[in-house]
């Protein structure tokens, strides 16, 4: 049996490599500062970073065993964002992030993006339920996690410290079971 | 502040010859603590390396929780993340010293280090929807149940949630009065 690759019609799924810092700096150092700071939990979201810093906060997300950080690319080989994928703690519940450019954004790339990682964590992993989080001050991310079908399941108050106010981080999962009801209706429709 | 010592245990740094007991109480499955579970086959010399590695920055510390009368009974941890903002707890009792209130005690004494000598904004404790004394203890202490993650969890052939407890300053203030006006 061929097990499918992360790609579909819209999207393809690669590794990272230098060739894509500099886009990557390029947007840290303009409007994601904030988003890609929180993507790469640097503890200093003001500090504007050059391309090997860059770098080597990409390469220490990787260091765990059971993550995976990947570019996403349209099919017109557009770089049009990042995504990670985590079963370090536990293969059971893994997590995942996404981040799309702005430019890029609200033409189904990120959506593509997640439903290929909920695809390769419930069919082909042993997860029972995924998840992921988002800090409050992002909008985006907390309306795209519920879009996706993700449940909120709570938070950590106090989480961090931005503007001069302190905010949350949000949590959401989707169980196994959850996932296939979802898959299934989205089958038959 | 007084070093951390109560009425009924005192903290204290923790020495070569604790690590047996340690890795019996990670060896326990009643005591493993909020964790996916792990094969209950920790030496001491594994305990020590993890303590060792684990436990070297500023901004984390464990001590053994010992009684008034010089046994230990469990030890209690906690790491900052971010430093100074925030902490999470850990705290595991020997099931023979449950119900005695050492683990209330510890967490008071470990509580008060960290909002009035660390001057944390948020402490936050993660635990098992089936560890139905833990929860009870934190919700005496003050904590609240901030989120419940489903299911991700194996405890005793049953699934359970993963509940994450937190306390932020104002609320310790409140709980703890005389720390009124700081």
């Amino acid at each position: 049996m061929q097990v499918k690759g992360l790609s579909s019609e819209l999207i393809e799924l690669r590794s990272i490599e230098d060739a894509q810092l500099a886009e990557i700096h390029k947007h840290h150092n303009r409007e994601l500062r904030l988003e890609l700071s929180d993507f790469m939990n640097l503890e200093f979201p003001w500090v504007p970073l050059n391309q090997s810093q860059i770098k080597a906060k990409l390469e220490e997300l990787q260091k765990e065993e059971r993550t995976a950080l990947f570019g996403i690319w349209s099919r017109n080989n557009e770089f049009v964002g990042l995504g990670f994928f985590g079963a370090d703690w536990d293969p059971w519940c893994p997590y995942f992030n996404i981040i799309i450019w702005p430019q890029c954004r609200r033409k189904g790339y990120g959506t593509e993006a997640a439903r290929l990682l909920l695809e390769a964590a419930f069919n082909n992993s042993i997860a029972h339920v995924v998840g992921c989080s988002a800090p409050e001050w992002n909008s985006v991310g907390i309306a795209f996690a519920e879009s996706l079908g993700f449940k909120k399941a709570g938070a950590s108050r106090r989480s961090g410290f931005i503007d001069g106010k302190f905010f949350d981080r949000f949590y959401f999962d989707m169980l196994r079971d959850e996932y296939m009801a979802r898959h299934a209706k989205k089958a038959g429709d | 502040m007084d070093s951390l010592s109560g009425s009924l245990v005192k903290l204290r740094p923790l020495r070569d010859e604790d690590f047996e007991f340690l890795a019996g109480l990670r060896n326990d499955m009643r005591t493993q603590g909020w964790n996916q579970r792990l094969p209950p086959c920790y030496t001491p010399k594994m305990v020590k390396d993890r303590v060792e590695k684990n436990y070297a920055k500023p901004n984390q510390g464990v001590w053994g929780i010992e009684t008034k009368d010089g046994r230990l009974v469990g030890y209690i941890n906690y790491e900052e993340a971010p430093p100074r903002l925030g902490a999470t707890i850990g705290v595991i009792t020997c099931v023979e010293s449950w119900g005695k209130g050492h683990a209330r005690e510890a967490m008071e004494l470990i509580l008060r280090f960290l909002f009035e000598e660390r001057g944390l904004q948020v402490a936050s404790l993660w635990t098992l929807s089936d560890r139905v004394r833990m929860i009870g203890l934190a919700e005496k202490l003050g904590f609240k149940v901030s989120a419940r993650l489903r299911e991700n969890a194996i405890v005793g052939g049953k699934v359970c949630d993963t509940i994450v407890m937190d306390m932020i300053r104002e609320e310790y203030r409140l709980k703890h009065s005389k720390m009124a006006g700081t």
